[in-house]
């Protein structure tokens, strides 16, 4: 855990268990921030099948993402 | 990350608004022997990728029918515009009557694992991320789901038997809750996605709760606990789509220590908040985690809280199919 201290300096935490207030502060650090979630403000339909059945009655053409690993999961 | 460079870029965006918008795993649709499966075979087989047994992963402009008008796989946002604007041009030339489909019956998929969303469970998403000291612009995290069914949700509460527990009651949380967050969530998925830890692999997980407020509406909840798991190289799971190919042996791990809080609404019987976070370190690789150039132990933190009620969030959890649970529906 030294590692993670001393990389965390914002945590300031050296020697000490995670307090209550660490939890925002983690928070802010691990969860994306808004630029990092583009792809998240397009409105995917998470499936293949049903996306297609919902794209003919929207009278449009598919645009379809594929990955290994979900591409709104893990990835 | 392409999903960012790609879908970020205003071009991409804007033309992207003329289609409807699908995304979804490739490794089901490219082996998978149901009607959704093969549709989309016969759709992408001939694309970007023909070679036999490759991979399918890729962006490709089709009609509802289920006709490829274009493809490609590629983190270039002036590649996959051109792939639009190919698509399109594709789709404007094509017949109305080879467009559209009469009926999507034939695409319904046999099975999911979003067929077995808890919708009275609890449902968290989550996020991991390399812990370095100063946030880059490119840096990369990752995203998943943790699931646990509704009849699980009393496994994150006081223990029956503690009748209206008071503020201060302490107690350790369930190994089904324990081992499912360090087998199959508290892994190091950052770069690429990993594999789950097997039981065996798990040298330590506790969490304890303590019930920091407690009415007759509510219990405000507080968690603390670590997890150690270490993977010393032979595969310890049954034969998933995750293990390795034959003969192959990663060394890897993940310790780390947490801490959280949680409202439960006793009326509405759910969690209205939760928020759970941890930080430790990481080491080793796997085959596709992209760590082969960083084996050394470094800092990585996760966090986890209620997701929201859209359909992305409810994509299944990377590993459920290594979930313990009866619940989970299988093919």
């Amino acid at each position: 855990m030294t590692l993670v201290l001393s990389l965390l300096g914002w945590l300031a935490l050296a020697g000490a268990d995670l307090i209550p207030g660490d939890i925002d502060r983690i928070q802010t650090r691990v969860w994306p921030q808004p630029t990092e979630l583009s792809w998240e403000t397009i409105p995917w339909t998470p499936a293949f099948g049903e996306g297609l059945e919902a794209a003919n009655e929207a009278r449009k053409p598919v645009l379809l993402w594929v990955m290994n690993g979900h591409p709104l999961g893990c990835t | 990350m392409g999903r960012r460079s790609v879908w970020s870029d205003p071009e991409v965006r804007i033309f992207s608004e003329r289609f409807f918008p699908v995304a979804d795993e490739v490794w089901r649709l490219q082996r998978g022997n149901d009607a959704e499966c093969k549709t989309f075979q016969a759709m992408a087989d001939g694309g970007h990728y023909r070679g036999a047994g490759t991979t399918r992963q890729g962006i490709y402009v089709c009609t509802p029918a289920g006709t490829r008008l274009a493809s490609v796989n590629a983190n270039d946002p002036k590649r996959v515009l051109a792939t639009l604007r190919e698509g399109w041009r594709a789709w404007e030339a094509l017949p109305q009557e080879e467009r559209w489909i009469r009926s999507a019956d034939h695409l319904r998929p046999a099975h999911r694992w979003e067929q077995s969303f808890p919708d009275a469970g609890l449902v968290l998403e989550s996020a991991c991320r390399d812990l370095v000291a100063e946030r880059t612009a490119d840096e990369r995290w990752n995203r998943d789901h943790v699931w646990f069914h509704g009849d699980e949700v009393a496994l994150w509460l006081p223990p029956r038997q503690a009748d209206e527990p008071a503020a201060g009651f302490e107690w350790a949380l369930p190994e089904l809750v324990t081992l499912r967050l360090a087998r199959l969530h508290l892994v190091d998925n950052v770069r690429g996605q990993s594999v789950p830890f097997a039981r065996s692999e798990i040298e330590h997980a506790a969490l304890s709760a303590r019930v920091e407020s407690a009415d007759e509406d509510r219990l405000e909840l507080s968690f603390r606990g670590a997890t150690r798991a270490h993977a010393p190289g032979p595969w310890q799971l049954e034969d998933t789509s995750f293990k390795p190919k034959s003969g192959r042996e990663y060394v890897h791990g993940v310790e780390t220590e947490l801490i959280g809080r949680a409202v439960f609404d006793h009326a509405a019987a759910r969690f209205t908040a939760f928020e759970l976070v941890a930080v430790g370190e990481r080491w080793g690789f796997t085959e596709n985690n992209g760590r082969r150039n960083q084996a050394e132990r470094s800092p990585v933190g996760f966090a986890f809280r209620l997701a929201p009620d859209t359909p992305a969030a409810r994509v299944s959890p990377a590993f459920i199919q290594v979930y313990e649970a009866d619940w989970v529906k299988r093919p």
